[in-house]
């Protein structure tokens, strides 16, 4: 009864006609985010964080999550069209939906695509509901010592994880950490790391970090490689697909949603890697594997399923932890605290209208998408045409202009332009930039946190380990810290 | 280059960095009242796991075979692109004060593009002024935010 009532009054706020409005905005910039090649969700969301600041802070997260899964939704139109995926997490649906565009069923891949999306959205909305109340209450009980080690967790996860390499991982993770340490230490007032520069005295700002990282970066990398752009096709002829293929894919669809709502909320898996699982899982239930690769509609289905109940998902430990659980989501939380909205435990209790709006904008937006992606399916074929020549230098400017417009400060700019080369240099190098965002965003917290937990034991850091929950957290990140060294092992004494 | 060269290169700078990040959080003061933490607790840990991490990085690009041999291409066209890109950034940096907002973004709109491709010439120059015109409108007018205004009087 508790949450229809909640749900209630976030409708009552999502209905009001700004957050509407909003609402629109961001699932129409992140469709347009998701469709364009060269332009990922993190990259999207980070230039468009600017455009939400000075915002009141619920209409601002309403958009920023319009962006965030509207990207997900856009990201299928690209890979089915140009077997060029618009988003990393629409690598798998290049497999079969492009298939399906060659053999000229277009149409039905990308009606597929829009609905199986729209109902894992909705039902990951749905799941996020009862979910995120009951963790966010379990976690009203931790103290500094479990939010210290849950962030640990998330960091080591997320830094072995993510990319080809633990170590390549975990350094970028500690590199955000430490560029989290320059700045007046809050606890003593003593000036780290600041070389007498007035400029880093307030530390450095997560936005120029996050743009220049995401945003010029990758738009240094591909004036290098100049982006390839086929032909796109002029018309897509019928949208929805027919009786026989609704019936092969609605299993696939409900497979991909509960594979991709709970692989989402568990840090360090992210979208991707959902819907390379999902894709898996149905090749290997399906009688006839050999249909994958070919063409075959539940191979749209199950990885579009996927990656939208992720995105969901990965809302969950963001709103009740305020622990992210992905790259993308670690450039959300630090939106989230550049509008002034700290996520935790508490934002239940303390900002409901903020949460629940949020919830309830969540199923108006996946409605809006469907509607944005099957009747208006030609304005966005239309945008996929647009030429990098002109998309290259206008993402360029807003990078540069939102940057300028947050604080008014020309230091912010160059911090963005340092943060792009660093960012170009660690592409090339094969590091991931998703560990080092969230190393920079959860850094001033996690010291913070470390040293309420040493306060609390008089120095004694064995804290962690001997409360029961952050015992527990600490050796599940232990484990997933040394789970390829343990696997190895496992081997090798299998084979001895 | 290879990768795994690459890899050693950037290794032995981080390491260096990370060896004179724990010399600075060495000298930083404790003051009189600390107890349990001090300010530089926390960069001293961050510090030596650095080090171990990027000598591990390092140990491996020295010591491991490379048995794929993957390659990283710098092209000197492309670097020379970046280069250019990056000082029209600087410069859009250092103009936009003096010239103004309108003024410093179309230029610097125009001399980017040619970095990305061959455009027709009005494409060149009215994407551009399009661009700063609705940004104009989204930024100043409508969202009120301030943007200098440099030699044009708007």
């Amino acid at each position: 009864m508790d949450i229809i009532q909640s749900l209630a009054s976030g409708f009552a706020v999502a209905l009001a006609p700004h957050n509407l409005l909003y609402c629109l905005l961001g699932t129409v910039l992140g469709t347009a985010v998701g469709v364009l090649p060269g332009l990922g969700t993190i990259t999207g969301v980070a230039i468009l964080i600017p455009a939400t600041l000075g915002m009141d802070p619920t209409s601002a997260l309403i958009m920023l999550a319009g962006i965030y899964y509207g990207a997900q939704y856009g990201g299928s139109t690209t890979a089915i069209l140009l077997n060029l995926p618009g988003e990393s997490t629409s690598v798998m649906t290049c497999l079969d939906g492009h298939q399906m565009a060659r053999q000229g069923r277009a149409g039905q891949a990308l009606g597929m695509a829009a609905i199986a999306s729209f109902i894992a959205g909705t039902a990951g909305v749905f799941g996020l509901m009862l979910v995120a109340p009951t963790l966010a209450r379990v976690a009203l009980s931790f103290g500094p010592p479990e939010y210290a080690a849950l962030m640990i967790l998330s960091l080591t996860t997320i830094g072995g994880l993510l990319g080809q390499s633990l170590v390549k991982g975990l350094i970028a993770a500690v590199l955000g950490l430490m560029i989290g340490t320059v700045g007046i230490d809050t606890q003593s007032g003593v000036s780290r790391f600041t070389f007498g520069m007035p400029e880093l005295l307030e530390g450095i700002g997560f936005l120029p970090v996050i743009v220049g990282m995401f945003g010029v970066a990758e738009v240094l990398e591909n004036i290098e490689r100049r982006l390839r752009q086929d032909a796109v096709p002029d018309k897509i002829h019928r949208l929805l697909p027919g009786a026989a293929e609704w019936v092969a894919a609605r299993m696939a669809i409900l497979r991909g949603t509960l594979i991709g709502f709970w692989l989402g909320t568990l840090p360090g898996i992210g979208a991707t890697a959902a819907s390379m699982i999902a894709y898996v899982t149905e090749r290997k239930q399906s009688r006839t594997p050999e249909r994958f690769g070919k063409g075959a509609i539940e191979g749209v289905a199950a990885p579009e399923a996927a990656n939208n109940a992720s995105a969901t998902g990965a809302m969950v430990p963001l709103l009740t932890l305020g622990i992210p659980a992905s790259g993308t989501a670690a450039v959300m939380l630090a939106a989230l605290i550049l509008n002034d909205v700290r996520p935790g435990p508490r934002l239940f209790e303390t900002n409901p209208d903020l949460v629940w709006g949020v919830i309830a904008s969540m199923y108006i937006g996946n409605v809006m998408l469907l509607i944005l992606n099957l009747p208006l399916i030609g304005i966005w074929v239309r945008l996929i045409r647009i030429r990098y020549e002109i998309l290259g230098p206008i993402t360029l400017f807003f990078a540069f202009i939102g940057v300028y417009a947050a604080e008014t400060k020309e230091f912010d700019v160059y911090v963005m332009i340092v943060s792009g080369v660093v960012g170009y240099l660690l592409r090339k190098l094969k590091f991931p930039e998703g560990p080092l965002i969230l190393g920079l965003v959860l850094g001033p917290m996690l010291e913070e946190q470390l040293r309420r937990s040493l306060t609390l034991s008089l120095g004694d850091p064995t804290i962690l380990v001997t409360r029961p929950i952050s015992g527990t957290i600490i050796a599940l990140a232990v484990l997933f810290l040394f789970w390829p060294l343990i696997i190895r092992a496992w081997h090798a004494l299998r084979r001895a | 280059m290879t990768l795994r060269h690459l890899e050693g290169i950037a290794a032995a700078a981080l390491s260096a960095a990370a060896a004179f990040y724990l010399y600075l959080a060495w000298q930083l003061p404790v003051p009189r009242y600390a107890t349990s933490s001090t300010p530089g607790f926390v960069p001293l840990v961050l510090g030596t796991i650095m080090l171990v991490l990027c000598l591990t990085l390092l140990g491996k690009s020295l010591l491991l075979r490379d048995a794929g041999g993957e390659k990283v291409e710098f092209t000197a066209q492309g670097l020379g692109k970046i280069a250019l890109a990056l000082v029209a950034l600087v410069a859009y940096g250092l103009l936009l004060e003096t010239l103004g907002f309108i003024l410093a973004s179309f230029l610097f709109l125009v001399a980017v593009t040619p970095l990305f491709g061959r455009l027709r010439w009005w494409l060149w120059l009215g994407v551009p002024a399009a661009v700063v015109v609705a940004a104009h409108v989204v930024f100043v007018v409508i969202l009120k935010l301030r943007l200098p205004s440099g030699v044009l009087p708007i």
